[in-house]
C-alpha cells in the first residue's frame, strides 16, 4: 500500500503543472438556438484538459500555451446540461481563435455525458451498454423526496425499489434485473461522489426491521443517480459489480444567472404528513377498527438551505437541512440534520480538484413491529381483543432510538500532465458512528415486566482509493483510449452491545440502574479488497465502437489464501443513423452489445470450516460453534450478456430496449444443514453452511419509451413508459436438494426465493369424535408463485402549462407476484380472523380466544355431509398451513402526483425580483392509491428487512407504507 | 512518447500487482472467534468442557418444559393472556406441524450438545496431555453428556406417530431403543473416567433412568442401588441471567405462556405440605384460577435433572415390578418424609405413578411415565413424541 502511494506521489510530482509561459487565446460565446446565453456551459479543447465555463453573458475565454500550436486541426467542444454537444474543428496556429456555439436542445439527454463503466464516461448516443440515469435535481423542482428510495422507485428500467416497511427511516431494497446470482444480498455496490458507502441495515433485534445506513442522506443534495445494471457494464468493478453499481452524484457549484457576485441562495420549506394508506378490513380482522384508529397523521417538516456559486476557478455548493418526519405510528420518527460542502477548484488549466464533505446527525425512532408480543400491529390485529399482551400506554412508552453521526467525504483530482493523458484519483471515506438505545419501561409486558434497556454502539469506517490513467490518441479515422486503474477498499468495523433488566424506579433508566445484565457482546471486523483493471477502446469514424477490458481482484479472506479472480469484458456499438440508408426522421439509432463477468466473494470467514466463540452461562464461558464455513468455497461468478438499441425519432420520440441474459455459476448459498449435524451456530441460531451450489440463469428485457408531443415555452408535455420483464431459474443445486426457508425456497427448476410449500389436500377427522383435526398435506411441496413480479414498470406524465404550472404524475405496477400473509396466518390462530372464528364454531372446535366464537352459530354434527363440506372449506384457511396464506399481490400504485407553480414571473411583475429571484410552490401526494388483490398492507414489504437472500415477500406484522402529502415552497435569493 | 507511456503503464501495473497482495493481507485478526484447529490444545480443554456443560444447561430445561407440555403435566391455553405461541398449542394438543419452530429449536440445540460432546471426545485423542486428571475430566464430560443427549433423542423424538427415534449427523433414522442403548454404553464408559464419588452415584442413577425408559427393571434396580443416596445434593443444570432457564422464560415468572395442570394446585390445596415439592403460584384467566410453576423462580434457577428422591422412586418401582429387594413403601415414604409429608400406608404401581407425578414435578419425566404406564391422555392420532422437524427431513438425504 505504502509503495503504491509513494509511486503515485513521485509520478505526480515528476510532471509540472504549467506547460509554458507564452499563450494565445481561444474565446467565444455559447448560446441556445434562440440566442439566449447558456451560462456555465463548458468549453473544452480536446485532449488537453484546457477549457473554460461560459459567464453570465455566455462568453468564455481561455489561454492555450504556444507550445500546443502545431498548426494541426483539433476539436473544441461546448457542452451544457440538456443541450446537445457542439463540436467545432479548429486549427491551432498560435493566433487568437473566436469560436461561437449555438446548441440544440437535447430533449432526451442522449448527448449528456453519463457513466458507462468504472473509468468511462460518454454520451448515451455512443454508449456500448444500457445507460440509466435519474436526474434527481430536475425531479426535485417538481416534487419533494425524503431519500434515495423515493427518488429511485419506478424511475429506471430494469430496476425496482421496494421498501421493507412503512417505517420512516426504514429499509429499502433494489431489485436489479432479477438480482444476478444467488448469493449475497443481491444489492448493488453504491458510491456517493466516489465514496464506496456502506449500504446495509443495522440495529438491535426488535422484529425484523433495522435501520438503513443511508437513511441519513439528504435527498435534496442529490444531483443525479446513475446505474450500471449488471456485469455487462460493471465488469471492471470486479467482485463488486455482480449486482450492478449505483453511482450517486451530489450537486456542485455553478455560475448562476440570478447570482449576485456569483452567489445564489435557495431556501426550501416543506410541510407534509404521512397517513395510513389502506385501512385494515374489518371483514377480515376482528379488531381492524381499533387498529385503524391507532394510526395517526405524522407531520413532516423540512427546512433546506443551499448556497451555490463560483467563478471559473472555484465553484461551491453548500447546504444545510433539518428534517423531522413522523410516521403513522406514535413511536416512529426521524430527525435529521445534515450539512454539505462541495467544492470544485481549477487551480491550473490542467488540474481539476473536487472536495465533497457531508455530515449528518440522523435520529430514527423505529416503531416496534414485526413481532406479535412487543409490537403495535401484533397487539392490534392478532387477537380477538386488542392490546392484550402489551397495553397501548406501554407501547407508547417504549422506544428504539438509533442515532447516527456520519461523515461521507471524498477528494478527487483530474489531472492532464501531458497532452492526451488524463489521470483520475479519488480518496473516499464513509465514517459512521451509530448508537442505538432500546428501552422497555417497567411493566411493559410479561416478557420484560421489570423493564429492559439495551445499548448498541457501532463504528464503521469504509475507506476507498481509486486511481486510473487514460491515454487517448488518434490514428487516421480511428480513436483509441487505453485505461489502467486500481481500486482499494478498507473496512473496519467495531461494535458492542449490552442489555440490562430489572429496574426498580421508573424515574431512573440509565444502564447502571438495571439490576441484571443479560447480554453483552462485542463485534469486530477488518477486511480489505483490491483490484486492478485495464480497458481499451477503439472507435472508427464515430460510427463503430469497441471496448475490451480485464480486471484482477484480490480480497481478504481470513484463514485461507486470498481469492484472486480475473474478470473480462467486451462491448460493441454501431451508429446506424450515420449511414445513409435510414430515413431522415431517425435522429439516432444505435445497436449495442456487451458482455461482462462479475463475481461475489464468499463471506470473510466462509473459507474456514469451523469457528468457535464463547458463550456465557451458569458454568462460565464455554466454547460454542460460531460459524460453519467450507474450505472448498470459491467466489460466485456471474456472466452477463446484453444487447439492445437506443433510438430517437422525429426529435420527439425516444426508445430504448435491452435484452439481457445472465448465468451465475458456482453460486454461493448458505445451505441449511440438517439439525442432526449438531452444527448449530449458537449465537445466531443459524444452521447454514456456504456451498458453491450450482447454477442460476436469468433473462429479461427492459424498455423505456419517451414521447414529447408538445415542446415549447408555454406548454410542455413529456410522457414516458417503462416496461420490464424478468425471469430466472435455478438450474442446478449440485444435487444437494432444495434450499428452504419456509415458505420461500430456492428450488431446482423454479425462480429464486419461490413460495414453495406443502398444501393441505384433505381433512382428517378424529377417530373418536369425528371432528376436524387437521389436514393431510400434499406429498411434495407445490409451486405457489414468486415474491418478485415478472412484469413491472411505470408510466409517467409531466405536463407544463401556461408556462408556470406543472403537473407530474406517475404510476408503478408489478404483475404475478405473491406475498406470504403471515399476519393473517397468525391472527387466524389467535382468534383475530372473523371467518376462521365462524368456521371453528361450525366445526365444534374450541374458540381460538375467549369470546372469539361468534354468537348464534350452531355447531354442525360431525360426520354429516354438511360438516365435511365446511371442514373442506376450513382446511383452506386453517392457520396451521402457510400455503393457505400465499396471496396474489400484483399491484398498481399511483406512486407520485404533484402540482407546482412557478411564481417568479408574477413576482417580477410586482417588482419584487430585486429581493427574491425565484419562487416555486407545489403540493404532492405519494402513494395516492394502491390497487391490489392483497388487501392487508403494502405488497412490497418484508418483515425480516430488506437485505434477505431467501426470505423475501413475507409480511408479518409489518407496517404498511403510508400515503404522504407534501407542500413545499422554494425561494431563490 | 507513446513508448514511454506504455513502459510507465507496465511499471504501474507491476507495482499494483504486488501491492494488492500485501494490502489485502494486512488486516487485524478476529477477536471474537477462533479456528477449530487452535482448540486442539490442552490449554483450551477447560473452555470446551465448559461449553459442553453450557449446552446441557440450554437443552435440559427446554426439553423438560416442552415434553411436560406434550404430557398431561403442563397446559397451554389461548385464554391465557400471556400465551402467544401457537406452536405451544400444537405441542399441548399433540396436533403438531412438522415445521413447529419451537421443536425445531429444541432439536437443533440438543444436537448441538451431542456434537460438542462427541467433538470433545475426538479432540482429546488428538492432544498429548500433561495433566491426566484434565484428560479424564474431558473424557468424562464427553461421554456423560453425550449419553444425556442420546437419552433425550431416544425419549423425545419420533419419525412417525408410532416410530420413536431420531437421526444423528444427517444419517439414517435410528430407532429409540438403539439410541437408548448408545446412551447406556456412553454412560457406562463415563464411569471409567471419574473417581468422584458423587458423580459416580449420579451416573449410576442416570443409567437406571435410561433402563427405566427401556422398561428393563432388573437393571433399573442394579444401577439405582449404586445410585444417589439420601441427602445427596440434586444434580442440576446451572443457569445464569444471560442464559435463562426455559421454565422461567416460558412457563414461569418470566412469562406464563405455559401453566401447570390444575391437579397440581389441587395437590397443594389437599395437603399444603406438598407445596415444598410442588412449587406453584396462582393466577387467573378465562374466569378461573390456574397455577404456574414456581420451582424455577428466577432466570438463573438451576434446572433439576436428577435427585436421590428420583433414585428412591426408581428402586421402589423396580421392587413393585418384582426386581430387587427394596422396600417400596419405605423408599417412597423416605422421599415424602424429606418434605415433612405424611407417610403412605400402602404403595402399588398406581400410587407410585401418582407419587412420581408429584415428586418429579417440572423435571421432564412425565411424558416417559405416561408411555411406560400406558396412560396416554390425548387422541390416538396425536403425536406422542415430537416429530423430527421438517428442516431435518428436508436437509437430511436419508428422509
Amino acid at each position: 500500500m505504502k509503495r503504491i502511494l509513494l509511486f503515485l506521489l513521485l509520478f505526480t510530482l515528476s510532471n509540472s503543472f504549467v506547460f509554458g509561459q507564452s499563450t494565445f487565446k481561444i474565446r467565444g460565446k455559447v448560446t441556445d438556438q434562440n440566442g439566449e446565453p447558456l451560462i456555465g456551459a463548458s468549453v473544452v479543447l480536446k485532449s488537453t484538459g484546457l477549457g473554460a465555463a461560459a459567464d453570465v453573458e455566455g462568453e468564455y475565454s481561455f489561454d492555450v500555451p504556444l507550445s500546443l500550436a502545431k498548426g494541426h486541426e483539433t476539436e473544441l467542444t461546448a457542452s451544457f446540461i440538456n443541450y446537445k454537444k457542439g463540436v467545432a474543428r479548429i486549427i491551432l496556429n498560435g493566433s487568437e481563435i473566436v469560436q461561437n456555439f449555438s446548441l440544440e436542445e437535447d430533449v432526451f439527454q442522449n448527448e449528456e455525458i453519463v457513466v458507462t463503466g468504472i473509468a468511462s464516461k460518454t454520451s448515451k448516443s455512443v454508449a456500448e451498454v444500457s445507460v440509466a440515469r435519474i436526474n434527481a435535481a430536475d425531479l426535485q423542482t417538481i416534487n419533494s423526496y425524503n431519500g434515495i428510495s423515493q427518488i429511485v422507485a419506478g424511475k429506471v428500467s430494469g430496476v425496482q425499489m421496494t421498501n421493507s416497511s412503512g417505517n420512516v427511516g426504514g429499509g429499502w431494497r433494489f431489485n436489479v434485473r432479477g438480482g444476478g446470482g444467488l448469493n449475497g444480498t443481491g444489492q448493488p455496490t453504491m458510491y456517493i461522489d466516489g465514496v464506496r458507502v456502506e449500504n446495509t441495515e443495522i440495529g438491535l433485534a426488535a422484529g425484523g426491521q433495522l435501520n438503513n445506513t443511508l437513511s441519513g442522506l439528504n435527498a435534496n443534495d442529490i444531483d443525479k443517480i446513475e446505474f450500471l445494471k449488471g456485469p455487462a457494464a460493471a465488469a471492471m468493478y470486479g467482485t463488486n459489480g455482480a449486482n450492478g453499481v449505483v453511482l450517486i452524484t451530489t450537486k456542485t457549484g455553478k455560475i448562476s444567472a440570478a447570482a449576485r457576485k456569483g452567489l445564489s441562495v435557495e431556501y426550501k420549506f416543506n410541510y407534509g404528513y404521512n397517513e395510513q394508506q389502506r385501512k385494515y378490513d374489518s371483514d377480515v380482522y376482528v379488531t381492524a377498527d381499533t387498529a385503524n384508529k391507532n394510526f395517526r397523521k405524522g407531520p413532516i417538516r423540512e427546512h433546506f438551505l443551499n448556497i451555490v456559486g463560483g467563478n471559473s476557478e472555484v465553484r461551491y455548493y453548500a447546504s444545510l437541512e433539518n428534517r423531522i418526519e413522523d410516521g403513522i405510528l406514535a413511536t416512529n420518527r426521524q430527525e435529521r440534520t445534515s450539512t454539505r460542502i462541495n467544492l470544485v477548484a481549477n487551480p491550473y488549466n490542467n488540474l481539476n480538484i473536487k472536495l465533497n464533505a457531508y455530515y449528518n446527525n440522523n435520529k430514527v425512532f423505529r416503531p416496534n413491529n414485526d413481532n406479535s408480543i412487543y409490537g403495535w400491529l401484533g397487539n392490534m390485529l392478532l387477537r380477538y381483543k386488542p392490546f392484550t399482551w402489551t397495553s397501548r400506554v406501554m407501547l407508547d412508552q417504549a422506544y428504539l432510538e438509533g442515532t447516527t453521526n456520519q461523515f461521507i467525504g471524498s477528494i478527487s483530482a483530474n489531472y492532464t500532465p501531458i497532452e492526451n493523458l488524463e489521470i483520475n484519483a479519488t480518496l473516499g471515506v464513509d465514517n459512521m458512528n451509530y448508537r442505538e438505545n432500546r428501552f422497555y419501561p417497567i411493566g411493559y409486558n410479561a416478557l420484560v415486566a421489570d423493564g429492559q434497556k439495551a445499548l448498541y454502539d457501532r463504528r464503521n469506517t469504509n475507506q476507498n482509493m481509486e486511481f486510473n490513467a487514460a491515454y487517448n490518441y488518434d490514428f487516421s479515422d480511428f480513436k483509441f483510449r487505453s485505461v489502467i486503474g486500481a481500486q482499494f477498499f478498507n473496512r473496519y468495523l467495531q461494535g458492542n452491545n449490552v442489555t440490562v433488566e430489572d429496574f426498580n424506579s421508573t424515574l431512573i433508566t440509565d444502564l447502571g440502574s438495571g439490576g441484571t445484565v443479560t447480554t453483552w457482546a462485542e463485534q469486530f471486523l477488518h477486511a480489505r479488497e483490491g483490484g486492478i483493471f485495464t480497458e481499451h477502446s477503439i472507435s472508427y469514424l464515430d460510427q463503430y465502437f469497441l471496448t475490451l477490458g480485464l480486471r484482477k481482484d484480490y480480497a481478504t479472506s481470513i484463514g485461507d489464501n486470498a481469492p484472486s479472480i480475473t474478470y473480462p469484458k467486451a462491448s460493441f456499438a454501431v451508429r446506424l443513423d450515420k449511414f445513409d440508408f435510414l430515413p431522415s426522421f431517425v435522429n439516432l439509432l444505435k445497436l449495442r452489445a456487451a458482455y461482462g463477468e462479475g463475481g461475489v466473494l464468499p463471506g470473510i470467514t466462509d473459507g474456514i470450516p469451523l469457528l468457535w466463540d464463547a458463550q456465557v452461562g451458569g458454568y462460565g464461558a464455554g466454547a460454542a460453534i460460531a460459524v460453519i464455513g467450507n474450505d472448498k468455497i470459491e467466489p460466485e461468478r456471474v456472466k452477463e450478456i446484453e444487447v439492445g438499441f437506443d433510438a430517437e425519432l422525429f426529435k420527439n420520440v425516444s426508445l430504448e430496449l435491452t435484452y439481457y441474459n445472465t448465468v451465475a455459476e458456482k453460486s454461493i448459498v448458505n445451505r441449511v444443514l440438517a439439525g442432526s449435524t449438531g452444527k448449530l451456530q449458537v449465537s445466531t441460531g443459524s444452521l447454514a453452511q456456504p456451498y458453491n451450489l450450482g447454477k442460476v440463469t436469468g433473462s429479461g428485457f427492459e424498455s423505456l419509451l419517451q414521447y414529447s408531443p408538445i415542446r415549447g415555452n408555454e406548454f410542455n408535455l413529456d410522457l414516458s413508459l417503462i416496461w420490464n420483464y424478468q425471469t430466472n431459474k435455478i438450474e442446478d443445486l449440485g444435487g444437494t436438494g432444495d434450499i428452504i426457508n419456509t415458505p420461500n425456497a430456492h428450488a431446482v427448476g423454479y425462480s429464486k426465493s419461490r413460495f414453495y410449500a406443502f398444501v393441505p389436500v384433505a381433512p382428517i377427522y378424529s377417530s373418536t369424535t369425528g371432528k376436524y383435526i387437521g389436514a393431510t398435506l400434499s406429498t411434495e411441496r407445490r409451486d405457489l408463485g414468486s415474491p418478485i413480479p415478472d412484469h413491472s414498470g411505470s408510466f409517467t406524465v409531466n405536463f407544463k402549462f401556461f408556462k408556470n404550472f406543472n403537473l407530474y404524475a406517475f404510476a408503478e405496477w408489478g404483475l404475478n407476484n405473491k406475498i406470504s400473509n403471515g399476519s393473517k396466518q397468525f391472527a387466524s390462530r389467535l382468534g383475530g380472523v372473523a371467518e376462521v372464528n365462524r368456521y371453528r364454531a361450525l366445526l365444534g372446535l374450541s374458540a381460538a380466544y375467549p369470546g372469539a366464537a361468534p354468537a348464534g352459530v350452531v355447531a354442525l354434527t360431525p360426520g354429516t355431509d354438511e360438516y365435511k363440506r365446511v371442514a373442506e372449506e376450513y382446511m383452506k384457511v386453517d392457520g396451521l398451513y402457510e400455503a393457505n396464506f400465499i396471496e396474489d399481490a400484483s399491484y398498481l400504485i399511483i406512486r407520485e402526483v404533484s402540482f407546482s407553480y412557478d411564481f417568479t414571473e408574477l413576482f417580477g411583475d410586482l417588482s419584487l425580483n430585486s429581493y427574491i429571484k425565484s419562487v416555486t410552490a407545489g403540493v404532492s401526494v405519494r402513494n395516492l392509491a394502491t390497487f391490489s388483490e392483497y388487501k392487508d398492507g403494502d405488497p412490497g414489504v418484508n418483515f425480516s428487512g430488506a437485505r434477505q437472500n431467501l426470505a423475501i415477500g413475507q409480511e408479518f406484522l409489518t407496517l404498511p407504507t403510508p400515503r404522504t402529502f407534501n407542500f413545499w415552497l422554494r425561494l431563490g435569493f | 512518447m507513446k513508448r514511454n507511456i506504455f513502459l510507465l503503464s507496465i511499471v504501474i501495473m507491476l507495482g499494483l500487482f504486488s501491492g494488492c497482495d500485501d494490502y489485502i493481507n494486512e488486516v487485524d485478526p478476529l477477536i471474537d472467534q477462533v479456528e477449530d484447529a487452535r482448540l486442539t490444545a490442552e490449554g483450551q480443554v477447560r473452555f470446551q468442557i465448559t461449553g459442553v456443560k453450557q449446552g446441557f444447561s440450554v437443552i435440559s430445561s427446554q426439553i423438560g418444559c416442552q415434553s411436560d407440555l406434550l404430557s398431561d403435566a403442563l397446559e397451554y391455553s389461548n385464554q391465557n393472556p400471556d400465551a402467544s405461541f401457537p406452536q405451544f398449542e400444537e405441542i399441548n394438543t399433540g396436533v403438531i406441524a412438522l415445521n413447529n419452530n419451537s421443536i425445531a429449536g429444541t432439536w437443533n440445540s440438543l444436537h448441538s450438545l451431542r456434537f460438542m460432546a462427541d467433538t470433545l471426545a475426538v479432540r482429546v485423542g488428538q492432544i498429548t496431555f500433561t495433566n491426566a486428571a484434565l484428560k479424564n475430566e474431558a473424557l468424562f464430560t464427553a461421554t456423560f453428556y453425550g449419553s444425556i443427549a442420546r437419552f433425550y433423542l431416544g425419549t423425545t423424538f419420533a419419525l412417525t406417530k408410532t416410530e420413536p427415534g431420531a437421526s444423528i449427523n444427517a444419517g439414517p433414522f435410528i430407532p429409540a431403543a438403539t439410541l437408548l442403548d448408545d446412551a447406556l454404553n456412553l454412560a457406562k464408559s463415563s464411569l471409567t473416567y471419574t473417581t468422584d464419588a458423587y458423580m459416580i452415584k449420579v451416573v449410576n442413577s442416570f443409567i437406571a433412568k435410561i433402563y427405566l425408559a427401556k422398561g428393563d427393571y432388573a437393571n433399573v434396580n442394579t444401577y439405582a442401588a449404586k445410585g444417589m443416596q439420601k441427602n445427596d445434593a440434586d444434580f442440576t443444570a446451572l443457569n445464569h441471567d444471560a442464559s435463562q432457564t426455559y421454565f422461567w422464560g416460558f412457563a414461569g415468572n418470566g412469562r406464563k405462556q405455559i401453566h401447570v395442570a390444575d391437579r397440581f394446585g389441587a395437590y397443594v390445596k389437599a395437603d399444603p405440605k406438598e407445596a415444598a415439592r410442588i412449587a406453584v403460584k396462582e393466577f387467573t384467566f378465562g374466569g378461573a384460577t390456574h397455577y404456574y410453576q414456581n420451582k424455577y423462580p428466577d432466570k438463573s434457577s438451576a434446572y433439576v435433572f436428577l435427585t436421590w428422591k428420583e433414585n428412591n422412586l426408581m428402586l421402589a418401582e423396580a421392587s413393585l415390578r418384582g426386581q430387587g429387594s427394596g422396600n417400596a413403601l419405605a423408599l417412597v415414604n423416605e422421599v415424602r418424609a424429606s418434605y415433612g409429608i405424611a407417610n403412605l400406608a400402602t404403595v402399588n404401581l398406581d400410587v407410585l405413578y401418582a407419587e412420581r407425578d408429584k415428586e418429579l414435578f417440572c423435571q421432564g419425566t412425565r411424558l416417559i411415565d405416561q408411555h411406560r404406564f400406558g396412560k396416554w391422555h390425548l387422541t390416538a392420532e396425536s403425536w406422542k413424541q415430537f416429530p423430527i422437524p421438517q428442516r431435518e427431513r428436508d436437509n437430511n438425504s436419508n428422509f
